[in-house]
């Protein structure tokens, strides 16, 4: 083993950290066990909290980028590890204008999580480079994110 | 030499249809030895049999944008160069039935034509798979050839016998002379296998990369006869390094000629069949330098070899 | 030769799955390439939306047939934090044994599959043959080959007795005498080498910036490993070491993986032996509270991530899976630029892609004749029972 696992209390100093350092509004955060921190920004501060955290901490690595339909909206959540905790970056995203900025240029791995995310939930990722259909196929009809609540396969779908 | 005998000579044994069986059975022979040396079991002894005649009664489809005439005539071309080839060595007589001095070159020559067939099928092909398996086949041509022809050409230096039969004739009666050659046989080995387009020189076809690389468009009968006529090749090539190198056709006492000469066809293709089961498939740019650092050298040592035996100690 | 767009995929040699690379190519050499998925939809996803967790672990067990124990660990281990349930020692080792089994037996496959992308078939099938040694001891432990089914919330569904661990250990010992074999005859063959040094060179900033996991990245010189950052099951009890290289090529990532089935012989024979006893499998309530929870695992091919999100029924408010491939696809694609034609299918064999895993999201089944088809559960029934009858 080169390293150990993160310690239980390295979140909160992570956190604590994070709200110091960084000029952004934080809304929220949680630490629910070792290893996992939930930050609550908004949708606009995202791209400036992910540029502090790869300055600041360094060796950003992004898992993934879940979407997810609310009932009242979207939220938008950046999965990342870095020092040794998953720290997963919310933001809520309003129905009427389903954008978040594209953090491509930031994070050039989130290419295809943006891509997935706005395939299934119709979030668009405002700046990516190359808004092409990632899972859908080319002849899917516009307008039909078929991971939003109130989108069902025709016939019912399947039980 | 009446009629009939030329008819059954070139159409029964020793050719078109002995040819036939032997190429057959040589493909079964190099497919269970490749099993066997994988740890498979390996097809039954009538498999490329069948396999022959199941393409044979295929769908015949010529691709849309493809050259028709090419289509048409390539294959049955591509088998009528190497069945051709196949009457200038000798297999159950001292001498082949249509020898004349000179005839190792018209061989050498038929046996290219496939290469230069299958480039040009590749080519009209319309595909893009096609067209790169089609450059790579004539690319790695100009890189074996060179070195196979040299190699082969030793025999008839030392010999001076411009036929295949002759030379063979010479080695038969001067078997010191095989291990000096043993160089030259390794080198040959190594260019045929380039010429058969097997691994670890399959790059034309090569099946991860360019799918079937120049045959990707073809199937049924024509696919059949494109791989008859590989199979013949790898025969006929068989045949020329255990003719020139192994002294080829010859009885031993009561044991006739015939025996060893498909015992040494066989032990060719033997090698060549290692060879493919031991060896990852290199790259056209690894080949062609493999070529020109290597096996040109190492075939004009060879030659060099020759020629100073022949000057100073053979009269 | 001019430039030419050369398609591989979505039905090509090279790949054992659908997805689509489109190689812009002068000559020989690759000069741009893009990714296409999208031609495997399964709609799992949505579809967890609307089973209970309990058939989630079914439909996860499905996501793919190779690392199926991967996505249902960390899918399980997700609810099981969600219901604040502390699974017993020994279901965490069988758990942890099944895992380290299937990362050998992904291994295994990979190093063979390697071998016949560059056309070295030989070493395929001896590889594909010992490969059985682990499938037979993973039926023995679970009942199938594939597809285990062993996990369940709250714990495993089987118990390990004691003559499955011995015959486990002796086949572990067998494979490591083959492994040994293997990397001999591997490392011993000119022409394999060739192929496999310096191709698809993959640098540790361009690793990191495309976030790039699993043995792709740590051949890289990229150290993570969830195993040991952020350890689940019994990893935190058990010796082991992370492979890294810094040569970033396709025989660094052949040398980890290997290196890796060493660990993975090692993890296994140290689990069997130090097995703790007591029960395998605790009771979970059916309903889980509302919350949120990011389970990750080590695949064998990277890091694999479930984002769960309960609403307090018995049925998941959403589900995300991100398998390692769809992670790896953005740092692939860099590698093959400025390659050889010849050396894209090692190189994008070198993630060892498993596209089944990477495209899962969709519904629908068909858009036949440029028209809309949809079909119902029971109309797929019942075109699978009149398929099947003929």
């Amino acid at each position: 083993m080169t390293e150990a696992c993160a310690p239980a209390g390295a979140v909160e100093g992570l956190l604590a950290e994070l709200r110091e350092g960084w000029g952004g509004g934080v809304l929220e955060t949680q630490a629910p066990r070792a290893r996992r921190a939930f930050i609550a920004v908004d949708a606009k501060d995202v791209r400036s909290l992910v540029q502090w955290m790869k300055e600041k901490w360094g060796g950003l690595h992004l898992s993934t980028i879940t979407g997810r339909d609310t009932g009242a909206g979207f939220e938008v959540l950046y999965h990342f590890f870095v020092r040794g905790t998953v720290v997963t970056v919310r933001a809520a995203v309003p129905a009427a204008s389903p954008e978040i900025p594209s953090i491509t240029d930031l994070v050039p791995g989130a290419v295809f999580y943006e891509r997935e995310v706005h395939d299934l939930l119709g979030i668009k990722p405002v700046g990516h480079p190359a808004l092409l259909p990632l899972v859908l196929p080319e002849d899917w009809p516009a307008g039909q994110h078929p991971l939003r609540k109130d989108w069902a396969p025709a016939g019912g779908g399947e039980r | 030499m009446n009629a009939l005998m030329q008819a059954v000579w070139v159409l029964v044994f020793p050719g078109f249809l002995f040819l036939f069986v032997y190429a057959l059975f040589c493909e079964w022979l190099d497919r269970k030895l490749y099993a066997r040396l994988q740890n498979r079991v390996g097809p039954p002894w009538f498999q490329p049999f069948a396999d022959f005649v199941k393409l044979l009664a295929k769908e015949d489809v010529v691709p849309k944008g493809a050259s028709r005439g090419f289509f048409l005539a390539l294959p049955p071309l591509a088998v009528a160069a190497v069945a051709s080839a196949f009457l200038y060595v000798p297999v159950y007589a001292e001498r082949a039935p249509y020898w004349f001095q000179g005839d190792i070159i018209v061989v050498a020559y038929l046996l290219s034509l496939p290469t230069l067939i299958f480039f040009l099928a590749g080519w009209y092909s319309n595909n893009p798979f096609s067209s790169i398996g089609a450059t790579r086949a004539v690319t790695q041509l100009l890189a074996y050839e060179v070195p196979l022809l040299l190699v082969i050409l030793g025999p008839a230096l030392i010999s001076g016998e411009w036929s295949v039969s002759g030379a063979s004739a010479y080695m038969r009666s001067h078997p010191a002379l095989i291990p000096v050659q043993l160089l030259g046989l390794a080198v040959a080995v190594v260019a045929l296998q380039g010429k058969l387009e097997r691994v670890p020189f399959d790059i034309p076809e090569a099946e991860t990369e360019i799918v079937a690389g120049t045959f990707t468009e073809f199937g049924g009968r024509r696919l059949a006869l494109f791989r008859l006529a590989t199979d013949m090749e790898m025969v006929v090539g068989a045949a020329l390094l255990g003719s020139l190198f192994l002294g080829g056709y010859g009885p031993v006492g009561p044991v006739p000629g015939f025996v060893f000469f498909l015992l040494k066809t066989l032990f060719i293709v033997f090698l060549l069949c290692c060879l493919r089961a031991v060896s990852a498939r290199i790259r056209i740019d690894q080949m062609v330098g493999f070529c020109f650092r290597w096996l040109i050298p190492a075939a004009v040592a060879q030659v060099l070899i020759l020629v100073a035996l022949k000057g100073w100690w053979l009269p | 030769m001019a430039r030419v767009k050369i398609p591989v995929g979505p039905q090509h040699p090279a790949l054992k799955e659908p997805a689509l690379f489109m190689f812009d190519v002068d000559g020989e050499v690759v000069v741009d390439a893009q990714v296409r998925l999208g031609y495997n939809h399964r709609g799992i996803e949505k579809a967890c939306e609307s089973r209970s967790y309990l058939r989630c672990i079914y439909l996860i067990e499905r996501i793919c047939g190779i690392c199926s124990h991967s996505h249902t660990t960390c899918f399980c281990q997700g609810v099981e934090e969600l219901l604040g349930l502390e699974i017993p020692p020994r279901a965490r080792f069988i758990r942890t044994v099944v895992a380290e089994l299937e990362r050998i037996h992904s291994h295994l496959l990979w190093l063979g599959v390697a071998g016949h992308e560059v056309g070295f078939d030989t070493l395929f099938m001896y590889t594909w043959r010992d490969r059985e040694l682990v499938q037979d001891v993973l039926e023995m432990i679970s009942g199938n080959r594939v597809n285990y089914a062993i996990n369940t919330v709250g714990g495993v569904r089987r118990d390990l007795d004691p003559s499955v661990v011995e015959k486990t250990l002796r086949a572990i010992d067998l494979l490591e005498e083959r492994t040994h074999y293997y990397q001999k005859v591997a490392t011993g063959e000119t022409t394999f080498m060739a192929r496999m040094r310096g191709v698809g060179k993959l640098s540790r900033e361009k690793a990191l910036e495309l976030c790039a996991v699993g043995p792709f990245a740590r051949a890289s010189g990229v150290d993570i490993d969830v195993r040991r950052d952020d350890p689940y099951a019994a990893y935190n009890e058990i010796p082991f070491q992370v492979i890294v290289l810094d040569w970033g090529d396709v025989l660094a990532r052949a040398v980890v993986r290997v290196l890796e089935l060493y660990q993975s012989y090692n993890i296994v024979r140290y689990a069997l032996k130090s097995l703790p006893d007591g029960p395998v499998a605790v009771k979970a309530p059916r309903k889980v509270p509302p919350g949120e929870v990011v389970s990750r695992y080590e695949a064998p091919r990277g890091e694999d991530i479930h984002y769960i999100r309960s609403n307090g029924t018995e049925m998941p408010e959403r589900v995300k899976v991100r398998a390692p491939t769809l992670g790896n696809l953005p740092a692939v694609v860099e590698s093959l630029k400025g390659g050889y034609v010849a050396d894209i299918p090692i190189t994008v064999a070198s993630i060892d892609p498993c596209l089944s895993c990477t495209d899962r999201i969709v519904e629908l089944r068909d858009l036949s004749s440029g028209r809309e088809q949809r079909m119902t559960w029971q109309e797929l029934q019942s075109y699978g029972a009149r398929w099947h009858g003929r």
